[in-house]
């Protein structure tokens, strides 16, 4: 991955002048916020002039692959503008096979190494077992994984060292949850896939539907890679629920959609953001994803990120279109950036005082697309999507504003 | 009653795909004593092949002047078509590889007759293991859809819902093991190659070529691990890890039907088809890959030979 993206070279340039201004002591940065050291500072890196930081990632998976791609491209961006604070960043990638086993025997592996900090991994079942290690070794990780009990103090150990890419299941819920409350959704009926995704998934939305008063009738599991759902989806129309609501990962997803279609149900289809992804739609027969509505942390066809879809073409001409968890791995390096310059060092201990409780915007550091909040757990907030499936294309209905309730989070 | 039917119907044509894995098992078992846990990889192969055969012929290396014979594969105005161009073409490319390849660089150097069968088990554990990542790192680890060759029409006859692709499945399914029945049973080579696998020492003092009937039949595992492919992407996707799991299923559906009869091996895919869906349905969906591992473990107990099976005695 050594190539840039086209406006590599401008802002090479505007690098190098910073440096420059920076070495012969021209350190005007009057106007740079308070609580954020300028671009142009530089601070000791901890290895030689660079700064390394572990990738553990799912490479047998189309979300890990697409996690390390945003990654790879952020590191790349940041690397051609100077580094962090002027050190270079060296990624170290390997491959965790989706395993969680092995995925812990890498991150412990990769801590020998002493990483700045951990990108990855995306995989609930893996994070929940490898963050472990990093948390014992007192390493900041920066996960993609969705599962609730990933950032709940009471079942991680007060883990102070882990922080979410993108919303937790439960957070996604609370918002989700009200949006079909406004919908008329009175009742519904549940079927998710069987690991830690879905069934932490599935954990979180029950909640919210119990608080919200949504009655849940049927609650039917799938099994990882369960091709043939036909039995589940015949027991789903013996239900009597206003809606069905949907937590699955791609394979699952489209199973589910192909078989529902072929029975000619007709029930709203309400789901996690995977349930529209257009990575599940590409999978699906021809109009069986239509009308299905989700909830999308981070949706590629928004508005907002339509120069960052160019430039990710641009930087990686051979791969698929960019999904969610391209979005995930680019913004989160961005965040680590936007943390070390907020503490002009590179002192990962000090990554819980400045970012949890912490808002940064794109003002702040362009890179984070959008602005995002991280509360005491290391849960992120920011503006979500409903996203509607319209002729097979994933549409922006409503945009939903961030939660802005830190104070309820431990803030 | 439709409910019964409705998933009875989709157990049936999901269990066709599973006896079609399995009868590839009991084929080469029967006939060379081997077991391949590569077989699932080798029905996840030739779909990829036959995907890029329609569509991507540049990572084949392929030239573009080449007239793309699957170039309607996934969206002209023939899709069906395109598919089973790719199809036809995949065929003797599977049996070159799977079949022949397969057989003299591996089986043949790792089985004696009568001898220790545990490093071709290894072996083909190992192939499998290489084949997935060979087509992770080569081909990428997203799913591809995978278009059906009987395309994508759905009917609902008294409130049951049929697709065309579950009937056509089910139909080539059994007309592939019924025209391979009629040829082993029927036929004079498929005599000599059954003669062979019953009792090589006598097939050899009558004149058969025992070692080219072995052959034949990795030939013809190769030919069915094809038509599993073609008839089982359009639901698993083609994906590297998609015979992971099939080959699982498919050996459970072996040993429970009958390792060592082709009608066995058919009846315990049917037989396991329709009861992961009467489990999920009637019991709960938890328990839709348990119930039939319970009944494996039934059956290795009371009758090791499987359902449909003959009992073995070996020599020591």
């Amino acid at each position: 991955m050594t190539k840039g993206p086209c406006w590599s070279t401008p802002l090479a340039l505007l690098a190098a002048g910073a440096l420059f201004a920076a070495a012969c002591g021209d350190d005007d940065d009057s106007d740079a916020k308070t609580d954020k050291a300028g671009s142009g500072d530089t601070a000791e890196c901890p290895d030689g002039d660079s700064v390394p930081m572990a990738l553990p990632y799912e490479a047998n998976q189309p979300a890990g692959e697409n996690w390390r791609l945003g990654v790879e491209m952020a590191v790349a961006e940041i690397n051609d503008d100077g580094g962090i604070l002027g050190c270079e960043i060296k990624l170290d990638p390997q491959d965790t096979q989706a395993d969680p086993d092995v995925s812990r025997q890498v991150v412990a592996e990769q801590v020998e190494d002493e990483p700045f900090v951990f990108l990855g991994t995306v995989f609930s079942s893996s994070t929940i077992v490898n963050m472990v290690e990093a948390q014992r070794a007192e390493i900041p990780m920066f996960v993609g994984a969705e599962a609730p009990s990933i950032t709940d103090r009471k079942e991680n150990g007060d883990n102070d060292f882990i922080y979410r890419a993108s919303f937790g299941a439960d957070t996604a819920a609370d918002k989700f949850v009200s949006y079909m409350v406004d919908q008329g959704v009175k009742s519904v009926d549940l079927i998710y896939k069987n690991d830690e995704f879905g069934a932490g998934g599935r954990d979180a939305y029950k909640a919210a539907f119990d608080e919200a008063g949504i009655d849940v009738g049927l609650d039917i599991q799938v099994q990882p890679d369960q091709t043939d759902q036909s039995a589940e989806v015949t027991q789903l129309a013996g239900g009597d629920a206003d809606a069905i609501f949907v937590f699955m990962t791609e394979i699952e997803s489209a199973a589910f959609l192909d078989e529902y279609q072929a029975q000619g149900l007709d029930k709203p289809l309400y789901g996690g953001d995977v349930l529209s992804a257009a990575s599940t739609i590409e999978l699906v027969q021809p109009g069986a994803a239509d009308g299905t509505v989700t909830h999308a942390g981070l949706n590629a066809s928004a508005p907002v990120f339509a120069d960052w879809k160019k430039a990710y073409a641009d930087f990686h001409p051979d791969a698929d279109p960019p999904d969610h968890n391209s979005i995930k791995g680019y913004t989160i390096v961005h965040v680590v950036k936007e943390t070390v310059e907020r503490i002009g060092e590179f002192d990962n201990s000090k990554f819980s005082d400045t970012l949890h409780c912490a808002t940064y915007t794109v003002d702040d550091e362009p890179g984070l697309l959008l602005d995002v909040s991280y509360d005491a757990n290391g849960d992120i907030d920011r503006e979500s999507y409903i996203v509607e499936v319209v002729d097979g294309v994933g549409k922006i209905v409503e945009t939903l504003p961030p939660l802005d309730n830190l104070d309820d989070r431990g803030c | 009653m439709s409910t019964f039917i409705q998933i009875s119907f989709s157990g049936l044509a999901t269990g066709a795909i599973f006896a079609l894995a399995a009868v590839g098992f009991a084929l080469l078992w029967q006939t060379a004593g081997a077991i391949n846990f590569a077989h699932g990889e080798f029905i996840a192969l030739p779909a990829i092949v036959m995907l890029l055969l329609g569509e991507d012929r540049p990572t084949l290396g392929i030239p573009e002047w080449v007239p793309g014979i699957g170039g309607t594969a996934l969206g002209g105005p023939l899709p069906e078509l395109g598919i089973v161009l790719a199809f036809v073409v995949t065929i003797p490319l599977a049996v070159l590889v799977l079949g022949y390849l397969f057989k003299v660089s591996l089986v043949d150097r790792l089985l004696t007759p009568g001898g220790n069968d545990i490093p071709l088990v290894i072996a083909s554990l190992g192939l499998a293991l290489t084949i997935r990542e060979y087509l992770r790192v080569e081909f990428g680890a997203r799913p591809e859809k995978f278009p059906s060759v009987f395309g994508t029409d759905r009917w609902r006859p008294g409130g049951i819902a049929i697709s065309a692709d579950d009937v056509g499945v089910l139909v080539v399914s059994i007309l592939v093991i019924l025209a391979l029945q009629v040829f082993l049973r029927r036929t004079f080579l498929g005599r000599q190659m059954e003669a062979a696998a019953q009792s090589p020492d006598t097939a050899r003092v009558l004149g058969i070529r025992v070692d080219r009937m072995i052959l034949y039949t990795f030939a013809i595992n190769a030919v069915l691990v094809t038509v599993a492919a073609l008839l089982v992407a359009p639901t698993t996707h083609a994906r590297w890890d998609a015979g992971l799991s099939l080959g699982l299923v498919a050996f459970t559906a072996a040993i429970i039907g009958g390792f060592n009869q082709v009608r066995g091996a058919l009846f315990g895919g049917f037989l396991v088809g329709l009861l992961q869906n009467w489990s999920a349905y009637y019991v709960s969906s938890a328990y839709r890959e348990a119930i039939p591992l319970l009944l494996l473990i039934l059956v290795i107990l009371w009758r090791p030979q499987g359902l449909f099976g003959i009992a073995e005695e070996r020599r020591l």
